[in-house]
């Protein structure tokens, strides 16, 4: 119980402790390029203009994350399109009207009902795009989106997985021009060109401000039934966060209307194509407009794509050590709250058959909730919203079906023969159980610990989606970026990572067991 | 050092799906100090339920069970199993531990001196014939079922008990080391004072090693008794069959 107690002691003292006078802003941003470049537009103008510090959380897994994550309160101000909050947010089923409509009903709303607002759109439209390789258009004559009904079964759609289960995305789509249900591949919006540059698919979602579209063949078709809601990018803040900063409101609004369709599609391009980094696309775009002055100051949140494969790799391993660092951490201090957790319980579960039945089931339950799922979860609940705790919370929660399960079993296989020597001979339960059951069960008990440890490390690259950092982070970048080398700069390492975890605690069950 | 066991009306139930099943039906009897019994029987006679109700593995439905004059749930239970040696079918060895662990577990756990607790379990090593350097250090699995035997009969003596129980102790072995180890109990018997009580299913076992037997069918009592009375004055029909069934082999 007391080690227990100096474990949650331990827990509560890594909560992050801000010694500033101001509260800080928490700016965040989804996870694709656009909403990261405005994100650092607005974390950087904040911080050029005032003197509040400004936390930025980026690349944060989805609109439902981040919302959630803001009116819990672990973010105050995150850009977002009027559509998407009209859908996703609102949960309104039906169609958006008009640009300036669906603006002003999305800000109502916000208002009323979510405590806080939308501020002036940023100026573009990022509307969905339907687009197809021109060839393929070319072949089957294809201009407007009602030209691919009927060819259903000869086109592979590969949709990104937010398009394909948006109310304004496929389902809309698919009922308003009633196409056909068709196998459809959900993938990942940066792989999407890449799967339509191959030909591995055909036709694709595409945002009309995505850099991306300058660099591939694709025919864009006419959106004939005008389906598609207005997109207009702008600020979603907090009402309290304004409360506190009213400087804020105004100074965001010099923003409004000051970055047209062909300006964002422009810095998209210089981040994803010219491999620039997005602090400094950000700050160009700032001091260009003379929002700020031109002082240069030190960047450098992601790696150029220039250069052999040698210099990308050095250039990584300073921060490749601070990810290892922070996914050991998140992984580590998950596992070990999972051991003192679940040990103790299979063994009491061996004492409390009864119980048994429905604590794995539990834990099983848990186990097949997909893991973005279960870091999103945790972000309404108190204390832990975006954060490391987040992240470890849930990480513990997936590692104890494995740990109980193989504690339960470990102990329950304990021969008969050997458990009535010990009760026979009069060792106390206690005295049995340290002395037989334990060591007897500890091979089996270390192999739940070593699949834990291993799920742990892999589930723990999705933490960076609720900002919990990690070896996840340039996995999210690169997908962002459709950069195979960043995506492997986290993938790489958390394999080695997983395999150097299984091996240690191969040796020290040898110890153990020995 | 030994003591008298007394089963008064030993009775115990075991409830089932369908209503209680009787295991072992008011059993009565006494057992002097430093006597060999042997509950003899089939299985699911009642022998190993009688035999676990002295160390309290089995809790009477009925009746008590009294080692010199004190009923057994009136001992602390560790205390009382502390001082009885329990030895069962195929060892019940830790197979963590190596022999010498094995036979020092329960003193360890005391916290005795570490010499004394060396010293006896070697002394232990020689009296069970096994060589002290060539098995102190072994694992069970690195051990015949005989030796595991031998060991496991070391460490029901480590604390110099007064009463040993052994359930089936040699049930498992080879007729030849089986035979072996009985003729090593029987100078044991002779070098150690003990109260013995042995769970067997083999009469000649149960004659060899005896000096009296209890026979028990369906949890009753059929007859107690010497070697001579079971064969000259079987207590009924079922006796006589019984001691013929096992005579035929020659070995009564």
């Amino acid at each position: 119980m007391k080690r227990f107690a100096l474990t949650i002691l331990l827990f509560l003292l890594l909560l992050p402790v801000y010694a500033q006078e101001k509260k800080p802003v928490v700016v965040a941003s989804k996870s694709f390029t656009e909403s990261r470049v405005l994100s650092e537009i607005i974390a950087q103008l904040i911080e050029a203009r005032t003197d509040i510090p400004v936390i930025r959380k980026h690349g944060l897994g989805g609109s439902l994350i981040v919302f959630t994550a803001l009116e819990e309160g672990s973010v105050d101000i995150y850009p977002e399109y009027t559509g998407t909050a009209w859908a996703v947010v609102l949960k309104r089923k039906d169609k958006a009207p008009d640009p300036l409509r669906t603006f002003l009903e999305v800000k109502r709303e916000l208002e009323v009902s979510h405590a806080a607002t939308m501020l002036d759109p940023f100026g573009f439209n990022n509307t969905y795009l339907i687009a197809v390789r021109s060839d393929t258009a070319k072949k089957f004559g294809l201009q407007d989106v009602s030209d691919l009904v009927g060819l259903e079964d000869e086109l592979r759609f590969g949709w990104s997985t937010e398009f394909l289960n948006r109310n304004d995305g496929w389902p809309g789509l698919k009922r308003v021009y009633g196409f056909k249900d068709v196998g459809v591949r959900g993938m990942e919006h940066g792989l999407a060109y890449q799967a339509v540059g191959e030909g591995s698919v055909d036709i694709i979602d595409a945002y009309s401000t995505d850099g991306k579209l300058l660099k591939y063949k694709l025919a864009f078709l006419k959106d004939d039934k005008s389906f598609f809601p207005p997109y207009q990018g702008a600020p979603v803040v907090r009402s309290e966060t304004l409360d506190r900063y009213p400087e804020l409101e105004a100074l965001l609004a010099e923003l409004a209307f000051k970055i047209p369709d062909a300006r964002m599609q422009k810095l998209n391009y210089e981040v994803e194509e010219q491999g620039r980094a997005f602090a400094d696309v950000a700050r160009e775009f700032l001091t260009d407009g003379k929002f700020i002055g031109d002082e240069t100051r030190a960047t450098g949140d992601q790696a150029s794509r220039g250069g052999s494969l040698w210099e990308f790799i050095r250039s990584r391993i300073p921060i490749t050590l601070r990810l290892v660092g922070e996914h050991l951490l998140l992984t580590g201090l998950a596992v070990v709250l999972g051991i003192l957790v679940a040990v103790p319980l299979g063994i009491w579960l061996t004492r409390k058959e009864s119980a048994s039945g429905l604590v794995m089931g539990i834990a099983g339950v848990i186990q097949t909730i997909p893991s973005l799922a279960l870091l999103a979860f945790m972000i309404p609940i108190p204390l832990l919203g975006l954060s490391m705790q987040s992240a470890v919370v849930a990480l513990f929660l997936y590692s104890l079906l494995p740990i109980v399960r193989n504690a339960y079993t470990g102990i329950k296989e304990v021969d008969a023969d050997v458990i009535e020597a010990g009760e026979g001979m009069g060792l106390t339960p206690r005295e049995l159980l340290r002395h037989v059951q334990l060591p007897l069960a500890m091979p089996t008990i270390m192999a739940g610990i070593r699949t834990a440890t291993v799920i742990s490390i892999g589930v723990a690259t999705l933490a960076a989606f609720i900002g919990a950092g990690g070896l996840g982070e340039p996995i999210i970048t690169g997908l962002q970026l459709n950069s195979p080398r960043l995506i492997m700069a986290g993938a790489v390492p958390a394999a080695l990572l997983a395999l150097l975890a299984d091996w240690l605690l191969g040796v020290v069950e040898k110890r153990l067991v020995a | 050092m030994s003591s008298t066991i007394t089963f008064e009306k030993a009775r115990k139930e075991y409830p089932t799906g369908n209503g209680n099943v009787v295991a072992l039906e008011g059993l009565d009897l006494h057992i002097e100090k430093g006597e060999t019994v042997c509950f003899i029987g089939t299985s699911g006679s009642g022998k190993t339920t009688a035999l676990k109700m002295i160390n309290r593995l089995v809790e009477p439905t009925a009746g008590s069970v009294s080692i010199d004059g004190k009923t057994v749930t009136d001992f602390d239970l560790i205390k009382l199993r502390r001082s009885i040696g329990y030895v069962i079918q195929r060892g019940g060895l830790f197979p963590h531990l190596t022999v010498s662990e094995n036979i020092g577990l329960l003193a360890t756990l005391e916290k005795r001196d570490p010499n004394v607790i060396r010293n006896k379990t070697e002394e232990l090593l020689d009296l069970v014939n096994l060589p002290r350097e060539q098995f102190a250090n072994r694992r069970p699995r690195e051990l015949s079922g005989g030796q595991q035997q031998r060991v496991s009969i070391a460490r029901a003596l480590a604390f110099d008990p007064e009463i040993i129980l052994m359930d089936e102790p040699f049930g498992a072995l080879d007729p030849i080391t089986k035979n072996e180890l009985h003729d090593e109990f029987l100078k044991l018997k002779g070098v150690v004072d003990k109260t013995t009580i042995i769970v067997t299913h083999d009469l000649a076992e149960a004659f060899k090693l005896g000096d009296r037997a209890v026979l028990l069918n369906d949890g009753r009592e059929i007859q107690t008794g010497t070697k001579d009375e079971f064969i000259n004055k079987p207590a009924n029909e079922f006796v006589e069959r019984f001691v013929a069934a096992h005579s035929s082999g020659g070995s009564v």
